[in-house]
This record gives C-alpha cells, sequence and structure tokens, in this order.
C-alpha cells in the first residue's frame, strides 16, 4: 500500500493549508512589535510556546489525539467493532485536553504542591514541562491496546501540566493577555498535528509517532535530570539562613547590631 | 523472527566489497581530524550544539545510522523497535553522564558499537528482537555517557539535550530510510556492503580513540 493512496483529498489539504497559514500569520503577528522595538526570542511573549521541548510535547498530544481509534497498521475500524467510533474518541480527547488545561490552571496551587518535592523545584518550573512530554510520550509508545485504554488517562495529566508550564514560564511576567494566546497558539499547533494525523492513515504515522514518543521520553528525561542537577547547585543562597524564632524573628541580630551602634 | 548461524550467510558481496573497502581506507585515512570519539571539552552551547554534536562526530553518526540501517535490514518490527529503544537507553547512559559517575571505556565502547553494528549489517546477522535490542542497549548507553558528560557545562542544558536527541533521531531515521531502499536493490546486498565499509572504519576509531 502506498503511502499517497492514504493521503486526503485536495480540497481537505486545501483547507489544512490555510489554516496553517492562518497561524503562522497570527504567530508571525505577534512578533512584529519584539522585532519593531528591537527585541530579541526571549522578549517575545510565545517564546514559552514556540520552543522545542513544548512544540515536542504539543504535537505529541495532537498525534496522540489525532490517531486514537487506529489500530497499528493505521486502520480506522468499522463501527461496529469498536465500541466507540473513531472520530467520537478523537471529540472525547479533544475535551480531556480541554478539561486537562482548565484543571491545570484551576488547581494550580495544589498540584504545585504536590510537585514542590522535586528538588530544586521552585528553579526548574516544577518540571511540569518535562513531566507533560514524559505522560505524552508514554502515551503515544504504548502498544495500540493499551494506548487506546490509557490515552485518555494520559491527556488529562499532560494538558494539566502543560497549562502550568505555560503559565510558570510566562516571560512577560504576568501581561492581561499572554495566557489567553499561548493557550490558544497551543491548541491551534494541537489541531494541526491532529489533523494531520487524522488524515493520514498509514502503518507509517504510527509507526512515526512511536519514534517521536521516544525522543519526547529520553528528552524529557534528560531535560527533567539535568534541571535538577545543574539548576539544584546554580541557585544557591549567598548569606546563612536567618533564625526564625526569638522576639522578631530574622531582624533579632540586625536589631542587636543596630543596639550596639547606639552605644 | 528467523536466527540463522552467523557464518552460513556470511559472505560478503565480494565485487561491491572489492570496489568500496580501498576507497573507504582511503578516506579515512586522510581524515584523521574526524577521529572523535568525542566527549567535548570546554564551552558547549544550545539547542544547535546540541544536535550538531552527534552529526559533528563521524563515530556517533556512524553508529546511529548503523541502528537505522540493520534495523531496515532485519524488517518487519525490527524496523521501529530499534530506533525507539535506542534514544530510551541512551537516557540512562545520560544520566550517568550528567551525574558524573565514572565508567571506563566509553570512547571504546563506541568505536566497538560501530564495529559491531556494521559487522551484524554485512554478515545478515538477525538474531531475535531481545538479542538485538539487547546489543543496541549496551551501545546506547556509551553514546548517551558521551553525550550526558557534557550536558551540565552547556550553556542551555535542556536544550542541548533537546538537540542532540532529535539529530540522533533524525540519522536513524536516515538510516531506515537507505536501508529500505537498499533492500530492494539486489537483494539487499547493498547495505551489506556499506554495513561492512562502516564496520572496518569503527576499528579506525578503536585505534585512533
Amino acid at each position: 500500500m502506498s503511502l499517497a493512496s492514504h493521503l486526503p483529498s485536495r480540497s481537505v489539504l486545501l483547507g489544512l493549508c490555510l489554516l496553517i497559514a492562518a497561524g503562522l500569520a497570527g504567530i508571525g503577528m505577534s512578533a512584529l512589535p519584539v522585532l519593531q522595538f528591537g527585541g530579541t526570542y526571549a522578549d517575545w511573549p510565545l517564546s514559552s510556546v514556540v520552543n522545542p521541548q513544548q512544540l515536542l510535547t504539543l504535537a505529541g498530544l495532537g498525534l496522540l489525539i489525532g490517531q486514537m481509534g487506529m489500530t497499528a497498521d493505521g486502520q480506522v475500524p468499522a463501527l461496529r467493532r469498536a465500541s466507540v467510533s473513531a472520530p467520537r474518541l478523537r471529540w472525547i480527547g479533544c475535551a480531556v485536553l480541554l478539561v486537562g488545561l482548565g484543571l491545570g490552571l484551576a488547581w494550580r496551587e495544589p498540584i504545585l504542591r504536590l510537585l514542590a518535592p522535586i528538588p530544586g523545584a521552585e528553579v526548574t518550573g516544577f518540571l511540569t514541562g518535562p513531566i507533560a512530554g514524559l505522560l505524552t510520550g508514554l502515551a503515544l509508545v504504548l502498544p495500540a491496546g493499551w494506548r487506546a485504554r490509557l490515552s485518555l488517562t494520559l491527556i488529562l495529566p499532560a494538558a494539566a501540566l502543560l497549562a502550568l508550564a505555560t503559565a510558570l514560564s510566562d516571560p512577560t511576567l504576568h501581561a492581561a493577555n499572554y495566557m489567553r494566546w499561548a493557550l490558544a497558539t497551543e491548541l491551534w499547533i494541537i489541531a494541526v498535528f491532529a489533523l494531520v494525523a487524522t488524515l493520514v492513515r498509514h502503518r507509517a504515522a504510527i509507526t512515526g509517532g512511536r519514534i517521536l514518543a521516544s525522543w519526547m521520553i529520553a528528552i524529557s528525561l534528560l531535560y527533567g535530570g539535568v534541571e535538577v542537577a545543574v539548576r539544584k547547585t546554580a541557585i544557591a543562597v549567598p548569606y546563612p539562613p536567618v533564625s526564625d524564632s526569638g522576639a522578631y524573628p530574622g531582624f533579632d541580630s540586625l536589631l542587636r547590631r543596630l543596639d550596639g551602634e547606639g552605644n | 523472527m528467523s536466527s540463522p548461524s552467523l557464518l552460513s550467510r556470511s559472505r560478503l558481496p565480494v565485487k561491491a566489497a572489492r570496489a568500496v573497502v580501498p576507497l573507504a581506507i582511503l578516506c579515512l585515512l586522510s581524515a584523521p581530524g574526524l577521529a572523535q570519539a568525542h566527549i567535548i571539552q570546554g564551552e558547549t552551547g544550545g539547542f544547535l550544539h546540541g544536535f550538531e554534536h552527534p552529526l559533528s562526530g563521524l563515530d556517533h553518526l556512524l553508529a546511529m545510522f548503523c541502528v537505522g540501517l540493520w534495523g531496515a535490514q532485519m524488517g518487519g518490527r525490527s524496523v521501529w523497535t530499534m530506533p525507539i529503544t535506542f534514544p530510551l537507553i541512551m537516557v540512562v547512559g545520560g544520566l550517568l553522564g550528567i551525574a558524573g559517575v565514572p565508567i571506563i571505556g566509553i570512547e571504546t565502547g563506541i568505536a566497538l558499537s560501530i564495529i559491531v553494528l556494521g559487522g551484524a549489517i554485512a554478515f545478515r546477522w538477525h538474531p531475535p528482537a531481545i538479542v538485538s535490542l539487547a546489543v543496541i542497549a549496551v551501545f546506547a548507553i556509551c553514546h548517551g555517557y558521551a553525550h550526558g558528560a557534557e550536558l551540565p557545562a552547556a550553556t542551555d542544558p535542556a536544550d542541548y539535550a533537546i538537540g542532540f536527541v532529535v539529530a540522533t533521531g533524525l540519522i536513524h531515521l536516515a538510516g531506515i530510510a537507505v536501508g529500505l531502499f537498499f533492500q530492494r536493490i539486489r537483494g539487499g546486498e547493498l547495505s551489506r556492503a556499506l554495513g561492512g565499509l562502516i564496520g572496518l572504519g569503527g576499528f579506525y576509531f578503536l585505534v585512533a580513540g
């Protein structure tokens, strides 16, 4: 079976190209003010989304949703053989993704408290990005049977952590529109990859997804490992910790010194 | 999956080997600067530097390429299980490198990986999947360690890690593509010749390293 025989019609491809072009135009326009004022990539609000780590996770989530209901050979089984039809399964996947994003933002504090014991959590964005990538990669690399069962379960926490990673890596320091635009861009990227995965029903697409997943797992583990190894020791408090006991916790030594100056 | 004896199917395509082996030896001898079973010393950068690392060292490049080529030659599930296994196990070596756990003979292991993988392709060695994955895993640790040892020193270690994993994966894909293409020509003899050539190159790295 050739790959060409699995490609969608010209009109569908045109629609997909328009979607991609519209998104790229939007992203380009968001970069214009930065370029206008001589800013760099780090000044661009969407730099937290359009970076290699985040893009791989978004691509992975898109493939995961787009390939829902497909068998290992890239085929979509007939409706009567599957308990839920493939398109419906994809819509459920989209809904779970949105719920996950919402939960990540709504339960920000409890989730961060859960991740706080990770060494150097406060300077590594609580490793939310790498963990989101790891969960997405795990879901993608699973054999078809396991993937069907576990995808939805893994998309939920992955999306929640993705939302948190986006919030924590805000380069604008809480600009009013940042989260809105960042999440919209992320959803657009996921949608593009999901559509491509939906349209290309070929065994090679499933294999490609698995290979991408192995990269995502490797990158997430290395990313996490190196963040913990490097950042944990990079930011050390340059002064001794203050005592939290006494009449004026934290200020006792300073007050004693001031008293001494007075004499 | 069949596992024929190594020697019973081990004849290299003689004509092709005669033509390419002297040329390969000449190429290798004229490029001593490429003998880098390399754990780069000094300052390293971000994504691009990480991406460049597997591509700039011929030893990494050849071994990664062989993984894809061998998978394609074996066919079936091996086409994707091998390039998937490699980065996953490479992480273990990478984390050992990041942690600074001393492991001796890494560079020798990298050179051996070229010899063994190239030899496996040349002799069309098709062991059971578990054996081929174990072989891949051992060498993945060596390559991962070499990459991981540099990570903490990189300017942007996270992006560096992403760069070298993506580059490694792309080399695997190139190996698969070339392997699948060569399998269609003269019954895969070209793959075997290429494997033999790469395996011979491994001896150079073994001596130079």
